[in-house]
């Protein structure tokens, strides 16, 4: 019964979003039909019932690169999804709750707040192009700049959010109740000021999904044969000037519907984290 | 005097922390660019018959890459104060020179991506203000929740793929002329110096390969801008100001103006965003559509290891965002005294 009831509150589009999500990375290499980082057949055939979304210029089937590139675009995504936010959440409680102390600790939390609101003025792409190409493409390297680029933007929410919780009724009473200022963070400001960062996953997510094809496509990300979406697209762009649109649309459709189902999962993590009480 | 300086303090003091935050940044750049694991060194030496120590010390020298790594953050602030990035590794010429060949391109595609996308948003809140029509206010707020669903990059490919092979009515996304023809060179902006040196057939030819990239930054941009603004203007359009403008029988024209002056602050902070956003998301249009840019330098300069490059390049698009950030906050306290720090303002 309660399932049913959660599902009526939650808006299909949600549910579909996130399913497809996950089933392409669970599933995603098992419904290639060939190897997706060996030549199969001659170069550059349009799609067919053999190959549905054709080969590539060096003769790799198209539809098995794309299902096997979810798993390393949507799987690297969620990674960096999860470590962000993890950081980020962690890192605007630290300075949420130093930084109107007075002392080292104040200083060094004012610090890091306007530290966070400066890396605004490095667009994200370029804090990539520079630690990934540095760095040389791995899936840590990337995992490592993704995670700086959008951890900030997690931090900065729930620093927000812990400067309003703060004086809450129930933080006063849990100090006065005899609990130990570190109990009262983590019991009770933690849960309550992670909102805005949770609801801003799927933003993280599709973002990290773009940046990740936005490097492979620079040739800053992982190289082919790696099934990357961005990777594809750069490599299949100079043939669409003779006509061969398949080897890059289909990526690139890909990379949209990943987005957008990102963008539909957002409700859905609006309304898990608001709690019971909301839904 | 004191009296103008505490009048004029909003503005005087936003200005004055301008350079500080930029020399944060170029230290920051310093750190990020030299902290990250790789030998610019080792990359130039001919490493195939060996090498000795001399040989990486005598590079290392050249490149300015000798001494311990505070003295190189030392001469390289020093050096940034008299206003030279460092002479860039690979090309042998100076980083600031490299850039702005290169800069003034970018740029204006970015000004006439995000120009495109205000002028639309005006359209659209014109629209908005005017109809009563409930399909066209549908669509108006379909739109603006497109926002952030839709990554430019793959709308750049799909329209190539529709409107250059599908339906063959754009130019080849190689470059901004048809190969071949030279761009003229006056300023550094592409389209405006056809029309400088009177080369107006080259104008329409440019024109042409514009449209398809610019309607792509439009389409997305827009979106987003005209969120801020329509949410802005929701809030805005029956509030007392607007009531009273209306009662005291003020001109169509001039309610629109109250309105939208009081509902712009946030999309015209969104649209500093977008500035920002864009000074490093416009490399992948750029390469997309085959122009040259100063995406392409900054993607040379990882290649090649050049450090100095790398760092001037981020130097100078901090600073530029920056000075993003400065003018729009400049302008949403031009637009609205209320928001100038120190003004209070009792409802």
């Amino acid at each position: 019964m309660r399932v049913l009831t959660f599902l009526k509150q939650v808006p299909v589009l949600s549910l579909v979003g996130a399913f497809a999500l996950l089933f392409f990375v669970i599933f995603g290499g098992m419904l290639a039909p060939y190897d997706p980082e060996r030549v199969v057949t001659g170069a550059l055939q349009s799609p067919s019932t053999e190959h549905w979304f054709g080969t590539d210029a060096t003769g790799m089937d198209v539809f098995s690169r794309v299902m096997a590139g979810a798993q390393i675009d949507i799987a690297l995504a969620l990674v960096v999804t999860v470590v962000a936010t993890v950081a980020g959440v962690v890192l605007g409680i630290v300075i949420g709750t130093f930084e109107s102390r007075r002392g080292l600790a104040g200083m060094a939390g004012r610090g890091i707040t306007r530290f966070l609101d400066l890396t605004d003025a490095v667009p994200p792409l370029v804090i990539g192009v520079v630690i990934v190409g540095l760095m040389g493409a791995t899936l840590t390297s990337l995992s490592i700049a993704l995670a700086l680029i959008m951890s900030p933007v997690q931090a900065r929410l729930t620093r927000a959010e812990v400067l309003k919780v703060r004086n809450d009724a129930y933080v006063e009473a849990g100090l006065m109740a005899g609990l130990r200022p570190m109990q009262v963070t983590f019991r009770h400001v933690l849960p309550n000021s992670m909102r805005p960062a949770i609801e801003n996953c799927s933003t993280v997510f599709g973002f990290s999904v773009i940046v990740l094809a936005s490097l492979g496509f620079l040739g800053v990300g992982l190289n082919p044969p790696t099934p990357e979406w961005g990777n594809m697209i750069s490599s299949g762009v100079s043939g669409v000037m003779l006509g061969s649109w398949w080897p890059v649309l289909f990526p690139a459709l890909a990379l949209m519907l990943a987005v957008i189902a990102a963008a539909a999962v957002a409700g859905l993590l609006t309304r898990l984290s608001r709690g019971p009480a909301a839904r | 005097m004191k009296a103008y300086l505490s009048r004029n303090r909003w503005w005087i003091n936003r200005t004055l922390v301008l350079p500080l935050h930029l020399l944060i940044f170029s230290i920051a750049a310093f750190a990020m660019v030299r902290l990250v694991p790789g030998d610019p060194v080792l990359a130039r030496i001919d490493t195939s018959n060996g090498f000795s120590q001399e040989d990486y010390d005598r590079m290392a020298e050249a490149m300015g890459l000798n001494g311990s790594i505070w003295s190189q953050g030392w001469d390289f602030v020093v050096n940034l104060f008299q206003g030279d990035l460092g002479t860039s590794t690979s090309t042998s010429r100076p980083v600031w020179t490299e850039i702005m060949d290169r800069l003034p391109a970018t740029l204006e595609l970015i000004f006439l991506g995000l120009g495109g996308s205000v002028l639309v948003s005006l359209v659209l809140a014109f629209v908005w203000l005017q109809t009563d029509n409930r399909v066209v206010r549908r669509v108006l707020d379909g739109y603006r929740n497109l926002t952030g669903a839709l990554p430019d990059f793959a709308v750049a490919i799909l329209s190539i793929v529709v409107f250059f092979v599908l339906i063959p009515i754009a130019p080849a996304p190689i470059g901004r002329l048809t190969p071949g023809t030279s761009e003229p060179l006056v300023t550094g902006l592409p389209l405006l110096d056809t029309v400088l040196v009177g080369r107006f057939d080259l104008t329409a030819q440019m024109a042409a390969h514009y449209v398809l990239p610019v309607a792509v930054l439009v389409f997305i941009h827009a979106s987003g801008i005209w969120r801020q603004l329509s949410l802005g203007i929701e809030e805005q359009v029956s509030e007392p100001p607007t009531l009273f403008k209306i009662a005291s029988g003020a001109t169509r024209r001039s309610v629109f103006r109250s309105i939208l002056r009081r509902s712009a602050a946030s999309s015209i902070v969104t649209l500093g965003n977008k500035f920002g956003a864009l000074l490093g998301g416009v490399i992948v249009i750029e390469q997309l559509f085959g122009f040259g840019g100063v995406g392409q330098f900054a993607l040379d300069s990882v290649r090649t290891l050049d450090f100095p490059g790398l760092q001037g390049f981020l130097i100078v698009i901090a600073g530029l965002c920056l000075v993003g950030f400065f003018l729009v906050d400049i302008a949403n306290m031009l637009l609205d005294p209320r928001r100038r720090p120190g003004v209070r303002v009792d409802a």
